[in-house]
């Protein structure tokens, strides 16, 4: 196996992953639809929550959470709010919010209760964001989310690669101890309802993940011009660690009910502990009971932490996209793909390199992959109208090249490669049904072939008529021919020929011009591969052949569709 | 290239000078083009010796060489002519057979029996491996036309398709012989 490859040399690129600027890095970029004026959707907040909690539940989450200095982004979640773009108002204004639902709901469960006071922390966390108080159940990861600096690694990655594309998608992959967190503070709240005989489920709550994405995906928009989209070609991954926290979860292996095992395995000589995906902690996490929990988790609820998050540096990838194209190839000395036997190169080049490197000028991709509809040995042409192919264009920067550039590529490749290779048509290929053309017309479609051929014999206009009399077609059986067998099954296959054509040259050789069925080994039906392929040219003339040269001068397939 | 001669190629037959001469010498020679020549020698008994035929793939096909005593033409006494043994029956061995395309395979030695030749006269030639290695193929082609081992036994009436179990030739075939010293060995000309 050849080292996937990379453009240029990509996906290491050291980037500042923190601003220097300790000013800058708090500073938030938020999507513009947010009304600042959260006060007006109250009415509409409130009837979310109710549906999901009780009054009296809901204050009980709201002061376990204050009381354990939670962000108030988190609080939302834990209250249902399924209103992302709500998520987007400043951490002052939320926190504002939050108080008049805490007033609202003590007061409908306390009627006697006339002036509420404001809860002790909300003041604390109020404060200048960098003596806040670390979120224990998002590690600011949340309440950072619209931040430089948690924007700057990607923006940074975006304009590093020079991604020319219009919208992206982002996979997130979270520390694991927000998992470990998030289920401790949910026993919590439990604990604390339970012990005040009020009843809660806390079943349903807005996972971190579907706010955070959101939150970071439009402030990225807004940073790059880019649109955030559930669904896009291009995909920007990032994940999260978080040191102090990271081995929260190994409580778990001394709770059996958790289910949760974790080996130890070697690898390259290190020894290796795997086991602990993070689906791995959350279905063991769903499987442990409060009681359980309780007992075994020191961390209940969760400790305050010294650290926020970290990043690990983002992969940006592009989907695979196609080009579709037909090519020749001129030379007998060139392969149709590289053709390297225990690390020797067999061949100087080859079509897919010919035009794939220039092709991975053009996208700017990692790699690139030719799929041709059938193939021919290195030495034999490919002449005619050309074989169908198309190239898997891997993880491009610059996906949508205008026709005009495509067709100055292909020039290039032709000028360039003028005794070696030609390449027509090339067309992007949009529809991905498509593609399977190509297998079908490596496994269905006929081919037409011209070949030199000696035989032991002199050629006479009697010999050429021996073989011309089978003009309208015959078929022949081929056992796997012996130059394959390594690699094929033994088997014998009927193949058609559907019409061959002799035609007489000097002395002892002859050209013939045949159409055949797909799969056909001309080569072995020339010679008859130790009587292999039955009947062979020989057999039908009662001499020897050997076939000298052989040119493919068309593959029946219309490609690409236009 | 221009249009006509992509649909129509010129084939310079210049550039075949030396192929035509060399195979109007030798109307097998074209064989050298796909194989390597090499041969196992007997030396225990007779010239029970066998061509070893290798194809770039490394797959190595068996067949009788020219010394073997059922290619050799005896002065018969009751006619003019020469004649040949007359072959009664060519059996694979059973085991060796029934191995073809099975993933697990019970390798070959070199001198591994992998068929038996017996004649109307009662002379019965066993025929080894030559190569240590698995069977890929036998020749099917006996079943009906067992003359193709004497009439034409370079090509139709080759024996057996074996992979060497080294990929490297120096190695697996080490214990062979080429063409020229073979010629030497058994006083060929």
């Amino acid at each position: 196996m050849l080292k996937k490859r990379l453009w240029e040399t990509d996906h290491d690129l050291s980037l500042p992953t923190r601003i220097s600027e300790e000013s800058d890095k708090w500073k938030r970029i938020r999507c513009d639809e947010v009304s600042q004026d959260i006060e007006n959707s109250y009415e509409d907040i409130i009837k979310q929550i109710s549906h999901y909690n009780n009054d009296e539940t809901t204050s009980i989450i709201i002061d376990t959470m204050l009381n354990s200095k939670c962000c108030a982004r988190c609080i939302l979640r834990f209250l249902n709010v399924h209103d992302y773009k709500m998520y987007s108002a400043s951490e002052e204004a939320l926190l504002k919010l939050i108080s008049r639902i805490r007033e609202d709901v003590l007061k409908s469960t306390d009627p006697k209760l006339i002036s509420s006071t404001e809860h002790s922390f909300t003041e604390i966390l109020s404060c200048k964001p960098q003596d806040k108080p670390i979120c224990i159940t998002c590690f600011d990861l949340l309440y950072q989310a619209d931040t430089i600096e948690c924007i700057w690694p990607i923006y940074q990655s975006i304009l590093a690669h020079n991604f020319d594309v219009k919208d992206f998608n982002l996979s997130v992959s979270l520390p694991t101890g927000i998992l470990v967190n998030n289920h401790s503070m949910i026993v919590w709240i439990r604990k604390m309802c339970n012990d005040l005989k009020v009843h809660c489920s806390l079943e349903t709550l807005v996972d971190l993940k579907e706010t955070f994405k959101p939150l970071l995906g439009w402030s990225i928009g807004k940073q790059t011009g880019l649109v955030y989209k559930g669904q896009s070609q291009f995909n920007i991954s990032i994940e999260y660690s978080h040191e102090e926290t990271q081995r929260n979860h190994m409580f778990l292996t001394k709770i059996p009910s958790a289910e949760f095992g974790m080996k130890k395995t070697r690898v390259k000589g290190k020894h290796i502990w795997t086991g602990d995906s993070r689906p791995n902690i959350s279905n063991a996490l769903q499987k442990v009971s409060d009681e359980e929990f309780l007992k075994m988790c020191k961390s209940c609820p969760p400790f305050s932490v010294k650290e926020r998050w970290k990043n690990k540096p983002p992969i940006l990838e592009h989907a695979t996209i196609y080009v579709g194209g037909r090519y020749n190839k001129f030379s007998r000395d060139i392969s149709q793909t590289p053709w390297i036997i225990n690390g020797i190169k067999l061949a100087p080049t080859s079509v897919s390199e010919c035009i794939g490197e220039k092709l991975r000028e053009l996208f700017r991709c990692d790699d690139y992959n030719i799929v041709p509809a059938g193939r021919e040995d290195s030495n034999v042409r490919m002449l005619g109208n050309g074989r169908p192919f198309f190239m898997e264009i891997i993880n491009p920067r610059n996906p949508f090249p205008s026709k005009e550039a495509l067709n100055d590529v292909q020039e290039e490749i032709n000028k360039e490669y003028t005794d070696l290779v030609r390449c027509q048509r090339l067309t992007m290929i949009t529809n991905k049904q498509d593609l399977s053309i190509i297998k079908e017309g490596e496994e269905t479609k006929t081919k037409t072939y011209s070949a030199l051929v000696w035989i032991s014999k002199k050629v006479t206009p009697e010999v050429i008529d021996e073989i011309n009399k089978f003009h309208d077609g015959f078929t022949i059986k081929q056992r796997t021919p012996i130059r394959v067998l390594q690699r094929r099954s033994p088997a014998v296959r009927t193949k058609k020929i559907h019409y061959i054509f002799a035609e007489q040259m000097e002395d002892n050789f002859l050209t013939l011009r045949m159409k055949t069925e797909a799969g056909t080994y001309i080569k072995e039906f020339i010679h008859g591969d130790l009587g292999r392929t039955v009947p062979s040219l020989g057999d039908m003339i009662g001499c020897h052949a050997d076939i000298l040269a052989l040119d493919v001068l068309e593959v029946d397939l219309e490609w690409p569709i236009q | 290239m221009n249009f006509n001669t992509l649909i129509n190629p010129v084939y310079d037959l210049k550039q075949f000078k030396n192929i035509n001469e060399a195979y109007k010498k030798n109307e097998l020679a074209y064989l050298e083009q796909y194989y390597s020549k090499y041969y196992f020698v007997n030396l225990k008994n007779s010239m029970e010796d066998l061509y070893i035929y290798q194809a770039p793939n490394k797959l190595c096909v068996i067949g009788l060489a020219p010394a073997h005593p059922l290619l050799q033409r005896s002065q018969d006494q009751s006619s003019s002519g020469h004649y040949l043994s007359n072959i009664q029956s060519i059996e694979y061995d059973a085991k060796v057979k029934s191995s073809i395309n099975k993933k697990r395979q019970v390798p070959l030695s070199i001198d591994t029996e992998i068929c038996v030749v017996t004649t109307e006269e009662g002379n019965r030639y066993s025929i080894k491996a030559g190569v240590a290695g698995w069977i890929i193929d036998t020749n099917t082609r006996f079943e009906h036309e067992k003359e193709l081992l004497q009439n034409k036994p370079f090509k139709e009436g080759y024996i057996a398709i074996i992979k060497p179990k080294q990929e490297n030739s120096d190695k697996s075939l080490s214990h062979c012989f080429s063409e020229d010293r073979y010629k030497l060995i058994r006083n060929l000309t």
